[in-house]
């Protein structure tokens, strides 16, 4: 649980009360203030709110949050985990710190005089922000592959910083890899299967895919750089046969051989439809980051959100020490297909990849291929956690808290993306 | 035959967890120290392994798929 943000008002000299105001969309507002209501409460995490439209006087504690519903502007404190939160919700056009303009009587309740100054500066906050919105809006990032570069490593940063990977061990458990691509030629690659009577040897695809991603070359023999750690060492660890499927017990296995082989980062991008923590993966990814390793998990492609069905993040991805990695397409949007944060302990999406039309590598000889899901936003996030481990010396908790902090904040729900799109730079 | 995953507490030695669990009927298949589970099976009835020391919980393995 994080500490509630402490209100500005008690702050010698300071210009901020501590609350926010909360500029509302236009869908939130209408001739009854019930849309606004639920949207204050459901931001606030408190179930009273004051409205203007009440016979009540408006908040005389402070303590509740406020709604001006005539304006569309509610005032309210916020943490600074529903802060984050406010400011990727898209039924808000703008949240701002409220400022004090003068000092405030310490009566019990708000004057009439304060209330209708409050009411002007509502009004012009708004109309600003509207307008604002309006001639400012930037254009909508939609990147695309170049002849250098996929879509994704360009959206990350990757191309923009100058880390490698070198030293750092990052385990790719999956369906293999092909061990004869020329791509993976020269690389220091450490392979074991764990599904039994399978070679390494992907011929599903799958798991070549994922390896490039994370850790293909700088410059590949032909075609545009689709790999984030270049010169990263690679354990590949067979958990799922060449049809796709696999074992819990075998996925255990490979991340006990990942961690006692010395990889810093396992990458799963793989899972199960389940809407329960299993005790088993939450135990690895606990030990794990004991031990300074950094599981990163798919959070899965159980959503169907054109269909209104967001679906959930299932197992392993919800095991709360394992990071959930949800997928974005070349417009930043969230995939059609990536799974919502659930309401289990630890369910929630963390951060977000590119994970829609995806250039990566394949078995030969078809060399490469493109391809989407949840698991192609996993290998770009466990990649430049390679590189921000390389820059950084964080491993473990610390450089999952550095993942997310270097996130580029998305106009999404968090619920979606958790702290955004992941970012090789900053951290 | 059933395959289950013994997830072991913090503070108990994995191989000691194992043991028990192979004393109450499980046949250990393998021990994971650095993740804390054991992997074992059984034939027809399952073992009691809840209540021994060290057990964190019983679950049954299950299938995985790739998810892209």
């Amino acid at each position: 649980m994080t500490a509630p943000f402490p209100t500005g008002s008690s702050r010698p000299g300071g210009t901020l009360t501590g609350r926010y105001l909360l500029v509302l969309g236009d869908d939130l507002l209408g001739d009854d203030d019930t849309a606004a209501r639920a949207c204050v409460r459901e931001l606030t995490g408190l179930t009273e709110v004051t409205s203007s439209r009440d016979a009540l006087p408006l908040s005389p504690s402070g303590f509740h949050p406020t709604l001006l519903a005539r304006l569309g502007v509610a005032v309210a404190e916020l943490d600074p985990d529903r802060l984050r939160a406010a400011r990727a919700d898209r039924r808000l056009i703008a949240v701002e710190p409220e400022r004090v303009q003068r000092a405030l009587g310490s009566g019990s309740g708000l004057s009439a005089e304060y209330l209708r100054g409050f009411a002007d500066a509502a009004t012009f906050l708004r109309d600003r922000a509207i307008a604002g919105a309006a001639a400012e809006a930037p254009v909508p990032a939609r990147f695309g592959d170049t002849e250098q570069l996929t879509w994704g490593l360009q959206a990350t940063g990757v191309d923009a910083v100058p880390e490698t990977g070198a030293g750092i061990g990052v385990a790719v458990l999956d369906t293999g890899l092909d061990l004869g691509h020329p791509d993976f030629a020269d690389r220091d690659i450490e392979s074991r299967s764990f599904v039994d009577g399978q070679q390494v040897q992907d011929l599903q695809g799958h798991g070549t895919h994922c390896v490039g991603t994370a850790c293909g070359p700088l410059s590949p023999g032909s075609g545009r750089r689709y790999g984030v750690a270049y010169e990263s060492r690679i354990l590949v660890g067979k958990v799922l046969g060449d049809d796709g499927s696999g074992t819990d017990a075998g996925i255990l296995e490979g991340i006990e051989w990942a961690i006692t082989s010395g990889a810093q980062i396992v990458s799963l991008s793989l899972g199960a439809d389940l809407d329960e923590v299993s005790a088993a993966y939450e135990n690895a990814g606990r030990r794990a980051l004991d031990a300074g390793v950094l599981i990163i998990a798919a959070a899965g492609n159980n959503a169907e959100r054109s269909a209104g069905n967001v679906g959930f993040v299932g197992v392993p991805a919800n095991s709360p020490s394992i990071m959930a990695v949800g997928a974005v397409d070349a417009a930043l949007a969230i995939a059609e297909f990536s799974a919502a944060s659930s309401a289990v302990d630890g369910g929630q999406v963390d951060i977000a990849g590119p994970g829609v039309d995806v250039y990566s590598s394949w078995p030969m000889p078809q060399r490469n291929d493109t391809i989407s899901g949840t698991s192609m936003a996993t290998p770009h996030v466990s990649g430049i956690a390679a590189l921000l481990a390389q820059r950084t010396g964080a491993r473990g908790r610390d450089l999952w808290t550095g993942l997310t902090q270097a996130a580029q904040r998305l106009p999404l729900p968090s619920g979606d993306v958790g702290a955004g799109l992941v970012r090789a730079t900053g951290g | 035959m059933a395959r289950v995953l013994v997830s072991v507490t913090r503070g108990h030695p994995v191989d000691d967890v194992a043991r028990a669990c192979a004393a109450a009927g499980l046949q250990v298949e393998k021990v994971l120290h650095a993740v804390g589970v054991v992997v074992g099976t059984y034939d027809d009835d399952p073992p009691d392994l809840a209540g021994l020391p060290g057990v964190g919980s019983v679950e049954p393995d299950g299938e995985v798929h790739l998810d892209g």
